[in-house]
């Protein structure tokens, strides 16, 4: 037994020993989404999809936050549309260049600009009113998938990120930058959401926690084990 | 049901002098990572036919007109349940429908905090930790449907799960009686994308919108006169 154990230590040494990984909830949000230039239109060059709405709450483990003093906010932008796929009446929009991105915000309720969705953006409030203040948090999508149901036009979208930037990119260890979000994505018409925009979202964060390895030289494992 | 003097003008005030919410959508809830449900009979993204679905989880927020309901200061619940599989329709190997029967939902304002899911529900915390308090809200869900999608780029397997509400009972049913709207929730069982307790077989994070409320009558009144009905 000694001698397999040993065997593996120095399997581990040499290699990395394998990470244990976990997952940390990152923050809760919801909104309401667009496509622009152009409404509902995903495919056509130059055109881009984006969400924007109140974050409802924070991992208070990485981010204290005041409601009282401050109005909080996600933007998400899809980047370009790499391609686009049907299976059965479901359309899926995938967005792999790398260049899309999602962000937090953080603005002073009486010195800043509450958010204001408006009609038919981006308008004269929106996105803008939702990227403005500090830019708490940010990160580029490495990958995010949109889906649609056609027929009744519920969906959903789900990406992996990976944080960057923002002024408070510290609260966040290195070894836990990577992440994801997924969302649910519910059909709307006005009256049901603002004018212009298509679905309602509500989704969610994480951050992917990877227990970091060290490594040894095979005389400090033979130490750990000599009587 | 015991419910302060000082809360109850404020909720009668409420009824009496503010308008119906509009016609339209708002959030009226929002809920986030405290969310877990179980089957009787799931496994791989399927749900047999007559699997029954049992979902847990604690509210963050509240919106007008339930935005004087405090998260920070009680601890509110909720249950759907009695959600009836009507089994799992598989796509093209990577999306999976369910459509749900009937359901029921079950909200609760609980002045000592303690909600726990435990592991392989239900426990001896599941649901008990998430039905005690006052009931204040209760009513039928209707078409709630859930479509995950599993083609294996990361994270994994998420989707959606969609329904109707309409609020019949509870001890504040009286602010909002009848009052209805959709139930959207972002959805995953698998535990690559949300850590999911043992036993649990999915992850739910969602909202109520106020779509409307046809049979709550208005009528405009003074703070004074509201206050005279107390005396």
């Amino acid at each position: 037994m000694r001698a397999m154990l040993i065997s593996f230590m120095l399997w581990g040494a040499v290699v990395g020993a394998p990470s244990a990984t976990r997952t940390a909830w990152l923050a809760d949000y919801h909104g309401y989404d667009f496509t622009w230039p152009l409404p509902e239109d995903f495919t056509s060059p130059g055109q881009f999809y984006a969400a924007v709405g109140p974050v409802i709450s924070m991992n208070e483990d990485f981010f204290i936050l005041d409601d009282d003093q401050f109005e909080y906010t996600i933007h998400i932008h899809s980047g370009t549309l790499t391609y686009a796929d049907t299976v059965g009446t479901y359309v899926f929009f995938y967005y792999e260049d790398g260049d899309g991105t999602i962000s937090f915000y953080e603005d002073s309720r009486d010195e800043g600009t509450l958010a204001d969705y408006g009609t038919y953006p981006p308008n004269e409030t929106s996105p803008s009113t939702f990227v403005d203040g500090t830019h708490m948090l940010g990160g580029a999508f490495t990958s995010l998938r949109i889906v649609f149901e056609m027929e009744d036009g519920d969906g959903s979208f789900s990406g992996t990120i990976n944080f960057t930037e923002g002024t408070y990119l510290e609260n966040i260890p290195p070894d836990m930058r990577d992440g994801w979000t997924f969302s649910g994505l519910g059909v709307g018409h006005p009256p049901f959401v603002p004018e212009g925009y298509m679905n309602q979202v509500d989704g969610e964060v994480y951050l992917e926690e990877g227990t970091p390895t060290k490594r040894c030289t095979w005389g400090n494992i033979k130490q750990r084990y000599e009587d | 049901m015991h419910m302060s003097k000082t809360r109850f003008i404020f909720a009668a005030a409420m009824v009496l002098g503010l308008s119906t919410p509009a016609l339209g959508q708002q959030v009226l809830l929002d809920w986030g990572p405290n969310c877990f449900g179980w089957e009787t009979d799931y496994a791989g993204h399927i749900s047999e036919p007559g699997s029954v679905l049992t979902i847990l989880g604690r509210i963050d927020a509240f919106y007008d007109p339930l935005d004087f309901l405090d998260p920070e200061t009680n601890e509110y619940t909720f249950v759907f349940d009695s959600l009836l599989s009507l089994g799992t329709v598989e796509i093209g190997g990577i999306i999976f429908e369910t459509e749900y029967d009937g359901g029921w939902f079950r909200i609760y304002e609980d002045t000592t905090p303690d909600f726990e899911f435990g592991i392989d529900p239900p426990n001896a915390t599941a649901p008990a930790s998430f039905t005690d308090g006052e009931l204040i809200m209760e009513g039928p869900l209707a078409n709630v449907h859930v479509v995950l999608v599993d083609d294996g780029t990361p994270p994994g397997a998420t989707g959606t799960l969609t329904g109707d509400w309409v609020i019949t009972g509870g001890s504040l049913s009286y602010l909002m009686e009848d009052c209805y709207g959709p139930l959207l929730a972002a959805w995953t069982d698998d535990p690559a994308v949300v850590p999911i307790p043992q036993g649990y077989t999915c992850h739910a994070d969602g909202k109520f919108d106020l779509e409307d409320c046809p049979g709550t009558p208005v009528e405009s009144e003074t703070w004074g006169a509201v206050k005279q009905l107390f005396r």
